[in-house]
């Protein structure tokens, strides 16, 4: 199942009354549960290797933060209706667009300096960035 | 009254604005760079917001990162200090289409006063007596070159429109060099400053600058304050600063006080600002420029009239009427300051950077402090080397350059070189004490004419 496939289904989820939706495709499984937000889990498979490490060893590991590179008020979608661009547990590439900020009336995209998967958001939707301020922390050591 | 001022400035200024609010109930936000993460006017404020990295043009000359700042702390008005945004035309207008208060005068005072050669012809007009000079730019192969002179008067001064840092100046005492220093000064400014264009002045001997601080409120009123000395200077930097001036008479004071004040009803000023004037040895004086922003030494008139100017320049910008009048404006007593500078006097000024091991600042009656320095600061190589500005103020001249004398002993800034030695030696020489300054001061009695 690829990203764009997995948004198309969370959306589906929110518009049912349904907690949880476990999807089956070929090697690999997708479980979604209903919550605050959105935590994808793709469950390893024979073929893929090592996936998600264990929530514990997450902590030992040498983490980069995406820093906010102007001052603004942080936005996680393109409009009020419209899902993050990222969350907890997505891979992101340089580049890849990973926030808007708004200042003086301007948006503006916030993209990632660095690949790997996000670990931790550290910013909320709608508050203030200084310059420098740290909005994602991001495990650049896993491979894929 | 404002609710929120963001103070666009840093060091000792920025703490000096952060005060005034803070005693006229007003919160405030302190903008800083990445590498100004410790200085004291962020521990001041009530917020901080990091705006950018260490190089001025990406953090305190960043104005769209400063108007995001006020938006997302919410401030309603914005004080630019001095230097930085604080004569920037551009800047003030910005502010006032997001609807954010500018503490300063309206963006066309500015303007108005910023154009050196524009600001003469409006002087003269207001009937302000400005330095005799040509209109515009002269030639060398004007063949009334001789004639314009005679009318200026030697000696005079060739300048450059362009320029300054006495690039593109000559000098001249007769008719028979006259020819030779326009083209030679024209030529100099040229690839100097891309622009031949000269014009001359009265050259002024001995001369000394004082300038007068103004206030005016948006109903039109000015009312001028008594003046400031600040003829000891360093290549156009000044060192020290004193008020009253030891060289002018009540008689003439008030005249510049009036010419200072129709300066400012010139281009319909408010808030607060400075006239310049150079004055030669005669008392005649002539317009210099308007500084259009709060002053580095401000302090000096503060101790000597009691009137708190960076509580008075918020108020007026916020509207409020000016409650007093030139007329009720008492000199009390005699103030100097000392700008204390983290610079090597003995290796020609070099800057030192570095950080504060330790700090004492001096203290006892009629002494004043304004700093940012604290023990374990590092000083940043980005910004400029101004550490603290020491007042000293007594009841007259003798009383006042003797607790300066003082002051600057008990002073100690350890791990860095200061210009606090070079400060001592002015307070100790005697034609400094006979009050004889003027702009020539330093080379003349204190570097022994270099």
């Amino acid at each position: 199942m690829n990203q764009d496939e997995i948004k198309e289904l969370i959306e589906s989820l929110k518009e049912t009354d349904l907690e949880e939706v476990l999807v089956e495709s070929g090697e690999s499984q997708v479980f979604l549960r209903r919550s605050e937000v959105p935590v994808l889990k793709q469950a390893p498979s024979a073929a893929a290797g090592s996936g998600s490490a264990p929530e514990d060893a997450v902590k030992e590991k040498k983490l980069i933060p995406i820093k906010s590179t102007m001052v603004g008020t942080y936005y996680h979608a393109d409009s009020p209706d419209r899902p993050p661009f990222i969350i907890v547990g997505n891979h992101v590439v340089p580049g890849q667009k990973v926030g808007i900020i708004e200042a003086m009336k301007i948006m503006k995209e916030m993209t990632s300096n660095v690949k790997g998967r996000i670990v931790k958001v550290l910013i909320d939707n709608g508050h203030p960035v200084e310059y420098g301020q740290e909005l994602f922390l991001v495990d650049t050591e896993e491979s894929r | 009254m404002f609710k929120k001022i963001l103070i666009a400035n840093r060091g000792e200024i920025a703490c000096r604005v952060i005060r005034a609010a803070r005693e006229l109930g007003v919160k405030t936000v302190a903008i800083h760079s990445e590498v100004d993460r410790d200085c004291l006017h962020v521990k001041m404020a009530d917020e901080s917001v990091c705006i950018g990295p260490g190089p001025v043009t990406e953090s305190y000359l960043n104005i769209p990162s400063i108007i995001s700042a006020a938006e997302i702390t919410g401030a309603d008005a914005i004080h630019p200090g001095y230097g930085f945004l604080a004569e920037n035309t551009y800047f003030a207008d910005v502010c006032e289409s997001c609807g954010i208060h500018f503490i300063g005068p309206k963006k066309e005072s500015i303007e108005k006063m910023g154009d050196k050669i524009a600001a003469r012809r409006l002087m003269q007009k207001a009937g302000v007596p400005v330095v005799p000079g040509t209109e515009g730019a002269i030639s060398p192969e004007d063949p009334n070159l001789p004639k314009i002179a005679k009318k200026i008067g030697y000696p005079l001064i060739v300048k450059a429109s362009a320029g300054g840092g006495g690039k593109g100046m000559r000098i001249v005492t007769s008719e028979e060099a006259l020819k030779n220093a326009v083209a030679m000064a024209s030529h100099e400014a040229k690839s100097a400053f891309g622009d031949e264009s000269v014009y001359m002045e009265k050259y002024i001997e001995e001369p000394r600058h004082i300038e007068f601080q103004i206030l005016g409120d948006s109903k039109g009123k000015v009312v001028w304050l008594p003046e400031r000395d600040c003829s000891i200077q360093r290549r156009h930097q000044k060192l020290v600063e004193e008020s009253p001036s030891p060289f002018l008479s009540g008689h003439v004071r008030r005249l510049m006080g009036r010419a200072a004040r129709h300066a400012a009803e010139a281009v319909n000023y408010v808030t607060v600002g400075t006239v310049e004037f150079l004055v030669d040895k005669h008392e005649h004086f002539y317009f210099m420029e308007m500084n259009t922003r709060i002053q580095v030494e401000h302090p000096v008139t503060e101790m000597v009239t009691g009137i708190d100017l960076v509580k008075e320049q918020i108020r007026l910008a916020a509207g409020e009427r000016l409650t007093f009048d030139s007329k009720d404006i008492e000199i009390l007593g005699h103030a100097i300051e000392c700008r204390i500078n983290a610079e090597d006097p003995d290796k020609d000024f070099m800057p030192c950077p570095g950080k504060v091991q330790q700090f004492i600042a001096p203290g006892g009656p009629g002494i004043r402090v304004e700093s940012h320095l604290y023990a374990g600061y590092t000083i940043p190589s980005f910004y400029d080397s101004l550490l603290a500005k020491l007042i000293a103020h007594g009841k007259d001249r003798n009383e006042a350059i003797a607790r300066m004398s003082r002051a600057l002993k008990e002073l100690k800034i350890d791990g860095l070189k200061t210009t606090a030695s070079l400060h001592s030696k002015i307070m100790d020489n005697d034609v400094y004490k006979a009050g004889k300054i003027y702009t020539n001061f330093l080379p003349k009695h204190i570097f022994g004419n270099d």
